[in-house]
């Protein structure tokens, strides 16, 4: 795996997700970095540069639908409002959630927090945290300090034998006696389950964060907006680089994908969306960007071998649901409500069905019910 | 801007696929072939036995395979869902030696042909809900044990039998509840009332690792596959006979996945592709 970070944060024009319809913009007006530009119900949509608004323009979203978004061309500059870099915020715990919730860091409210964690675990397909870890562990675990001390509960790093085997974070981890590592051998699957497995807890009563959110969190801390950069892990088909992308950038502009016989997926491999072009603008929830060949494995009849309902974190029955799919029966909501569709019944179906979307079908059908 | 293939589903897959799980369970088998002409072999040099005894189980897996073969490919011409020829190999290869193993050296040439032909009618018809291994041995009425062999081939057969459930195991390719909870229920049965379950001795490993956790014909909830093993163990104990037990199980699962779990009284309406 190639260790170096691509660096693309100049991009000429950023282009900022619009929810309000009605809402007008002025054509060349000035924008600083960090300046809210658009607001979605509860949280705040920031410039991720300082530049001039050249328009409205439609382009993809990671939901595979086209929507509008505000144009802004870069002058370079990064400049930002006087105020902000002048007037340091001091936060307490309860500002400082409601600061990550409106700064769209995170995407659920904690209430009574009992613990702090960060996760960082590698799995199939996450395994950028080394990486990142290696490029910027000091930066990262002073952040976690000073989010511990404003917060004040127990604080634990979660990681497994690869984070282990690198010895990063034994180089640093001592100068902070208040940050526990915690190793697991659990595979990362959902934020729930892990939450649920490790502590005994539920995640509304924690704050789990990842490492693109604590870069983001330091950033908050120091500008009072959050990071308008990330690292994400752009996979085609065996190479595979880690770009530290300006937000708002689009997809086409940062990278020449070939088109033949690829898909373009977003997000895990296993959870993850094919999208209709590269016309994609990079927004705070990408992770990982995957280019495949559209090769998939031919589904065989079931052997009933069971490892679907092995896996299944929540033990429910995939192959049943779909056999109640398959023949019109009805399903109790209750199971299917539970899934949280994670893939791994289909990931390991020996007879290669799919059968997550037989459980979304079935969901489907329910909703239409209702 | 570039426009891409839309697909839905996961985009990783396991390694893990019908074929290698048929294929390890082939070589398992194998291993069992080579052991019987083994001991075949040693035996004819002690003039306990002759030539024939070699290579029977070969001629019998040769006619299983044509038999097998043949009546399957009929069939998805029939149904038109046509499938290539390792698909069906690969499918049928695990029963035809199973059965191979398990007829006796002295059967008439005709009853190999009818077992066969019931055995993959069965499998056919039931789409693998009855284990198409019991019934044509049912009907014929054969429960001899698998071979006749001594106390050192025995322990080496017996062995090969738990180095491969431990193997089958650890690969998670076996549905291990139900013979582990079916051989604690006969213990303990043959305990309580005094049984003598020795009979079972030398056909048991063999049933306990190929044919009692067959996937299909068994739940894939594993309470289920509990209450499996311990009803088809008593049904043992009742019948006295292992085929008859897991024939009656299977039928009592069928019946209750139709009722209860698909809702449907007729199997044959089953949107289940086979």
């Amino acid at each position: 795996m190639n260790n170096n970070v691509i660096k693309y944060l100049k991009p000429k024009y950023v282009y900022i997700p619009l929810f309000n319809s009605k809402e007008k913009y002025q054509i060349n007006k000035y924008i600083y970095k960090g300046q809210v530009v658009a607001v979605k119900k509860e949280y705040n949509i920031y410039s991720p540069v300082s530049g001039y608004i050249k328009g409205i323009e439609k382009h993809l979203n990671t939901d595979n639908k086209i929507i509008r978004y505000l144009k802004i061309e870069n002058d370079y500059k990064e400049k930002i409002e006087k105020y902000k870099v002048l007037n340091n915020i001091y936060y307490n715990k309860e500002s400082f959630i409601n600061t990550i919730v409106k700064s769209k860091i995170i995407d659920y409210k904690p209430v009574d927090i009992k613990i702090l964690v960060i996760n960082l675990l590698t799995n199939i397909d996450i395994n950028n945290n080394i990486i990142i870890l290696k490029e910027k562990c000091s930066k990262i675990l002073e952040t976690i300090d000073n989010i511990n001390t404003m917060l004040n509960i127990p604080t634990y790093i979660l990681i497994n034998d690869k984070v282990n085997n690198t010895n990063i974070l034994n180089k640093y981890i001592k100068s902070y006696p208040n940050i526990k590592v915690k190793m697991t051998n659990i595979k990362y699957i959902n934020d729930d389950i892990l939450v649920n497995n490790i502590f005994n807890l539920n995640k509304k009563n924690t704050l789990l964060l990842n490492i693109n959110q604590i870069i983001s969190i330091d950033n908050l801390l120091k500008y009072n907006f959050p990071s308008m950069e990330k690292i994400i892990t752009i996979k085609d088909n065996n190479k595979e680089l880690l770009v530290n992308i300006k937000i708002g950038s689009l997809l086409s502009e940062v990278l020449d994908i070939k088109t033949n016989n690829n898909l373009l997926v977003v997000g895990s491999l296993l959870r993850g969306k094919s999208l209709q072009s590269d016309d994609l603008v990079i927004d705070q929830n990408i992770e990982s960007i995957y280019i495949i060949k559209n090769k998939y494995a031919k589904e065989n009849p079931c052997i009933r071998c069971g490892k679907c309902i092995s896996v299944c974190p929540y033990g429910i029955s995939p192959i049943e649901v779909r056999n109640k799919v398959l023949n019109n029966k009805k399903i109790s909501s209750s199971n299917i409500d539970k899934c949280i569709e994670c893939g791994l019944c289909s990931y390991h179906c020996p007879s290669k069905i799919e059968l997550v979307e037989y459980i979304k079908k079935a969901k489907e059908k329910e909703y239409e019910k209702v | 801007m570039k426009k891409f293939n839309i697909r839905k589903g996961i985009f990783l897959k396991s390694k893990d696929t019908i074929y290698k799980r048929n294929y390890t369970l082939t070589f398992i088998l194998f291993l069992f072939l080579l052991l019987r002409t083994f001991i075949s072999i040693y035996l004819s040099l002690n003039n306990k036995g002759n030539l024939y005894t070699i290579f029977y189980p070969l001629i019998y897996i040769i006619i299983s395979i044509i038999i097998f073969y043949n009546i399957e490919n009929i069939y998805y011409n029939l149904i038109k869902n046509k499938k290539t020829s390792s698909y069906i190999f690969n499918n049928i290869i695990n029963y035809c030696l199973i059965i191979s193993l398990l007829l006796p050296e002295d059967i008439l040439i005709y009853k190999i042909l009818i077992i066969n032909i019931i055995s993959v009618i069965i499998k056919i018809l039931t789409k693998n809900y009855l284990n198409p291994i019991v019934i044509p041995f049912i009907i014929l009425n054969i429960n001899t044990p698998i071979w006749n062999i001594t106390n050192t081939f025995y322990i080496i057969y017996l062995s090969l039998c738990i180095l491969s459930f431990i193997y089958l195991i650890l690969k998670k390719y076996i549905k291990y509840k139900i013979p582990i909870t079916y051989l604690i229920t006969l213990i303990l049965l043959g305990i309580i009332i005094n049984l003598d379950i020795t009979n079972y001795l030398n056909i048991l490993p063999f049933i306990l690792l190929f044919i009692l956790p067959h996937n299909e014909s068994t739940s894939v909830k594993h309470n289920m596959q509990i209450i499996y093993g311990i009803f088809a163990s008593i049904i043992t104990i009742l019948t006295n006979n292992i085929f008859i037990a897991i024939l009656i199980a299977n039928i009592v699962y069928l019946i209750y996945i139709l009722i209860f779990e698909i809702k449907t009284t007729n199997l044959f309406n089953l949107k289940i592709e086979y």
